[in-house]
């Protein structure tokens, strides 16, 4: 999708979820950063994991007993 | 009666237990600073002398009594302004909640109170704690003790340079990103992030649900353990804190300073991103760290880690929505009381796709998952820096909500906003100063709950080569 229909497109669904609309610069901004993060998702999520629960990090925390020198 | 600020905080407390000092005197050697060198840092939003003096009076009257005494009786602290006390107003660092008074009183304020701690008043801080720099067009910059043309860090920003130029002997912060590690390290004390749900986070305002974190700050190891110790545990008022049982974090410490006292300990240096990009003097003291660590008994190796600068991307897809969408309502109504930046900053939470946000939280466990069979296979503890460049001026990071945002705020918070998304605990150690005469820090990273470890590592440190920065406190400029 060309740039200025990406970010008219972003524009839109802000507005749709928030009723606050955004001046293009900021929605230019808002893209830019979004590209970002979609990046690093599709990095760490692949290859898929689709029994992968996000509730699984707490249980890590939680029940970590490893460790090298047991110090 | 000034040197007196300048006590560590255990000193301090067994001085007011044994009746050697009196928590009057404590209060009235902080005020007295405080006095002199407010209007130079601007850490303070709220000075209580007088509840201050009243309550130190009754902390002497206990003494005189033979009453018991909590662990922290008489000690002069200050918290940054976003722990909620009933009936009195806590600002958030905002226009918004500038007259904002809660109705219940926070966790870990409730803690310090029965521990005998007394409060001084509420240190400044980024607007809603968003900002690793200090700026505050609400309240003011903080201005760094060592050099006030100099950031301060956040967002705990009055809480390192109120600690750093003795005007309180610890404080309370918060680490969303890097807010309690980032101004720790720039302001040349001791910080520490636990891992996340070892403090409740009841009547602390909230940022970010999963990522948001208590930490305390204090000018050394064991005055961090003592405040951790008081603040941590489990509370029926916060389902998200742990039930981990709780250490004593101060025993073993004494053990720790014995030459030799890290043997049979490995610590991790790893090879891609945190070393990624590093300025050179930052580098020179990181080495100097590791061979101090070395020469107590410490076996350094290098060892692999996953791509940790990816890792604050996948926080930003975490905290920003749930930022947004805590501020939703006054987004809507007020956008123009907030400061352009975090305005700006939360406007980029509401882009962010349900699909996104819960990829990122699902990757979070596959992130911290591999942390924890690679990486912490191979050692105990994880050495890395807490900033990779030397501390900037206020006028290179002044930057509102421009272009050079996103840029800035990333290189400040970039060896510290992944930790917040693993979980993980981190300690922030000072280890030196730049040519610029600002402070620098080691950051040492452990698995969950080993908090106690990292004290013994850190106490070990300050023990050798960290005796050379106990007097820094006579290098304060303000």
């Amino acid at each position: 999708m060309p740039p200025e229909l990406e970010i008219a497109a972003l524009i839109e669904a802000i507005a749709a979820v928030s009723g606050i609309r955004l001046a293009p610069p900021e929605a230019a901004a808002v893209a830019l950063a979004l590209g970002r993060m979609r990046d690093a998702v599709s990095e760490a999520m692949s290859p898929p994991d689709f029994d992968l629960a996000a509730e699984r990090f707490e249980w890590l925390l939680e029940n970590d007993r490893g460790g090298v020198s047991g110090g | 009666m000034s040197d007196l600020a300048r006590l560590g905080l255990c000193e301090a407390a067994a001085s007011v237990r044994e009746g050697s000092v009196r928590a009057e005197v404590l209060v009235e050697a902080c005020l007295d600073r405080i006095e002199r060198l407010q209007p130079v840092l601007n850490c303070f939003t709220r000075i209580d002398a007088a509840a201050a003096r009243q309550a130190a009076r009754a902390v002497d009257a206990a003494v005189k009594a033979g009453r018991s005494l909590g662990p922290l009786a008489g000690v002069p602290l200050a918290h940054k302004d976003m722990f909620y006390r009933q009936g009195q107003i806590c600002g958030c660092g905002s226009k918004i909640r500038r007259d904002f008074v809660p109705d219940h009183t926070s966790t870990a304020l409730a803690r310090l109170d029965a521990a005998g701690a007394i409060e001084l008043g509420r240190l400044n801080m980024a607007e809603f704690a968003m900002g690793p720099t200090g700026h505050n067009p609400h309240t003011g910059r903080c201005r760094n003790p060592w050099n006030p043309d100099h950031i301060s860090g956040g967002s705990s920003s009055g809480s390192g340079a109120a600690v750093a130029a003795s005007l309180a002997f610890g404080a309370l912060g918060s680490d969303t990103g890097g807010s309690v590690r980032l101004p720790a390290a720039m302001c040349g004390v001791v910080g520490v992030k636990p891992t996340q749900g070892r403090v409740s986070r009841y009547g602390a305002m909230p940022l970010s649900h999963s990522l948001d974190c208590i930490g305390v700050l204090a000018r050394s190891v064991r005055d961090c353990a003592r405040l951790l110790s008081v603040v941590a545990g489990a509370d029926p008022l916060d389902g998200a804190a742990s039930r981990q049982p709780l250490p004593d974090y101060e025993s073993g410490l004494d053990e720790a300073r014995h030459p030799g006292a890290l043997a049979g300990l490995t610590i991790g240096v790893p090879g891609r991103c945190y070393y990624d990009d590093l300025d050179g003097e930052v580098a020179a003291l990181l080495a100097r760290s590791r061979a101090a660590l070395e020469a107590r008994g410490a076996k350094i190796v290098d060892v692999a880690i996953a791509d940790h600068n990816a890792l604050g991307e996948l926080a930003n897809a975490v905290f920003l929505p749930e930022a947004a969408a805590l501020h939703l309502p006054w987004l809507r109504r007020r956008p123009g009381d907030y400061s352009a930046q975090v305005r700006a900053r939360l406007l980029a939470g509401l882009g962010v796709p349900a699909t996104l946000y819960l990829e990122a939280r699902q990757a979070r466990a596959r992130a911290l998952e591999r942390m924890l069979a690679e990486t912490f296979a191979a050692c105990d503890v994880l050495h890395v820096p807490a900033l990779k460049l030397p501390v900037p001026s206020a006028a290179e990071t002044d930057i509102g909500g421009g272009g050079a945002m996103a840029e800035v705020i990333g290189r400040l918070s970039a060896a510290t906003r992944p930790l917040n998304y693993l979980g993980l605990p981190g300690l922030v150690v000072p280890i030196g100063f730049t040519a610029n005469g600002l402070p620098q820090a080691m950051q040492l990273i452990a698995r969950p709950f080993r908090e106690k470890l990292l004290f013994r590592v850190g106490a070990a440190y300050e023990a050798g080569e960290g005796r050379r920065w106990a007097d820094r406190f006579d290098g304060i400029k303000a």
